[in-house]
């Protein structure tokens, strides 16, 4: 099992207040967006380059007609192979790192060299958002300065509810299976999402679509143009033969 | 006393604090209006008569007189009942909490909570602009339509309700949406003069 840090978000636990999605802006000086009432609680609409950090609502008619209330705590789900960095190296050197202490995914300055479709293309969670004017990218940064000084990211320092956790991956591991087991004798379909594969892991009461489209891996090609594809399979392949000679 | 998560506290007290015991009281003699508890309907109501006696509403609330303090009740022109809610993102009436931009941004106008069925039966759109008209006044609003909120079987009526917060009005932001003031009635219950502004009648249409 990887090392590093992960998180574990528990929506069972969250009563959507938005302190995570503004202590984010907060921590990283963000400003805020212009935005209207559209109909729904959730604002701004969507993640961009100025909010990395999103809780997305979502009503449904849950069981004996009593309505459901989903709170959905958006954001960069620091992938263990991250399809974005896959996409940019190659294009740009260190464009996007992996923090070797935490596995942080981060973008930097020299992502700016390059468009950001190949990012935004690959992303099965839809995170990474364009600057309108620049193109440059931005997302969560699992708030690594704070991390690498012995602070917790700053949405999960302010969570009021103990929803937002964050520590060492096993732990999260460990702490997540057994909220699992807990909500499931009050969620009989709950779900944990993201142990295998990702860093952030999320407790649902309900099958993730419930939540947000997104909310698990929406497979990549459905959203990614032919070039990136092929450009990915081709790594891909480049890579086997290349760990064939290797054998050889 | 426990803990959330089920351990002693004993730091904590029952939650009657104005009472020595911290519960609460069924005798409660000094009110105006005790010293038994009763059920009034609200001064603005959807019923004619009160179920449970032949007294409609509280014979000792205050209420005023001038021309502005009309009480409409069972009037086909507001037949909607109405309550004001707070959301967390913004204190009061807002008038601090509204010039903070990130929390402009989460909750950033006026709106109106309605149930699908009252939707339906007006034809409004989810996010779409209405008006909020009562005995006192009228206001625009964006229509949140929503789950949450559905139709009551009262007295062998349907009778729908519709709700708005009351953090928003005068000059910022610039389409934010007036003060729900504009609605309420005035009136005040008979100990405190607390004004009734979770519960009068009013009507709602497209804008």
């Amino acid at each position: 099992m990887s090392s590093g840090k992960a998180f574990l978000i528990d929506t069972t636990l969250c009563t959507a207040c938005r302190g995570c999605q503004i202590a984010c802006k907060q921590w990283n000086q963000l400003p805020a967006t212009k935005t209207i009432n559209w109909g729904s609680m959730q604002n701004p609409k969507d993640l961009s380059y100025d909010t990395y950090k999103l809780v997305r609502f979502q009503e449904h008619n849950g069981p004996e007609n009593k309505p459901v209330w989903y709170f959905f705590s958006d954001q960069c789900r620091h992938c263990l192979e991250p399809s974005c960095k896959e996409a940019v190296d190659g294009e740009v050197s260190d464009g996007i790192l992996i923090d070797h202490q935490t596995g942080a995914v981060l973008f930097t300055d020299k992502l700016e060299a390059m468009g950001p479709d190949d990012v935004l293309n690959v992303c099965p969670f839809d995170i990474p958002k364009a600057q309108e004017k620049t193109g440059f990218l931005a997302k969560c940064t699992m708030c690594v300065d704070r991390v690498h000084n012995g602070l917790l990211p700053a949405c999960v320092k302010t969570c009021p509810t103990g929803a937002m956790n964050f520590g060492d991956l096993d732990k999260m591991v460990k702490m997540g299976n057994g909220r699992l087991a807990e909500a499931k004798t009050r969620f009989p379909g709950a779900t944990l999402t993201g142990l295998e594969d990702l860093r952030v892991f999320y407790l649902l009461a309900d099958v993730p679509k419930m939540y947000y489209t997104y909310a698990e891996a929406d497979l990549p090609p459905a959203r990614m143009d032919r070039k990136t594809a092929l450009k990915i399979i081709g790594k891909s392949i480049r890579e086997f033969t290349g760990n064939l000679d290797s054998f050889g | 006393m426990r803990h959330p998560d089920g351990t002693p506290n004993p730091e904590t007290r029952y939650p009657f604090i104005m009472n020595p015991e911290g519960h609460a009281r069924i005798f409660g003699p000094g009110r105006a209006d005790g010293p038994f508890p009763e059920h009034y309907e609200a001064i603005e109501c959807p019923v004619g008569g009160n179920p449970f006696s032949a007294q409609l509403t509280n014979p000792v609330a205050v209420t005023y007189d001038t021309q502005m303090d009309i009480y409409k009740t069972s009037d086909p022109r507001y037949p909607i009942v109405c309550t004001t809610f707070r959301v967390c993102e913004q204190w009061q009436t807002g008038v601090m909490t509204r010039w903070q931009p990130w929390l402009l941004e989460t909750e950033p106008q006026l709106f109106v909570e309605m149930s699908k069925e009252l939707a339906g039966m007006k034809g409004i759109k989810n996010g779409e602009k209405v008006m909020v008209e009562s005995a006192h006044g009228k206001l625009e609003a964006v229509a949140v339509v929503t789950l949450r909120l559905s139709p009551f079987k009262i007295c062998g009526h349907i009778i729908h309700q519709v709700g708005l917060p009351w953090h928003y009005g005068w000059v910022h932001p610039k389409d934010g949406g007036d003060s729900v003031n504009i609605l309420t009635p005035s009136s005040g219950d008979p100990n405190t003069r607390i004004p009734e502004t979770k519960a009068f009648m009013v009507n709602v249409k497209k804008a």
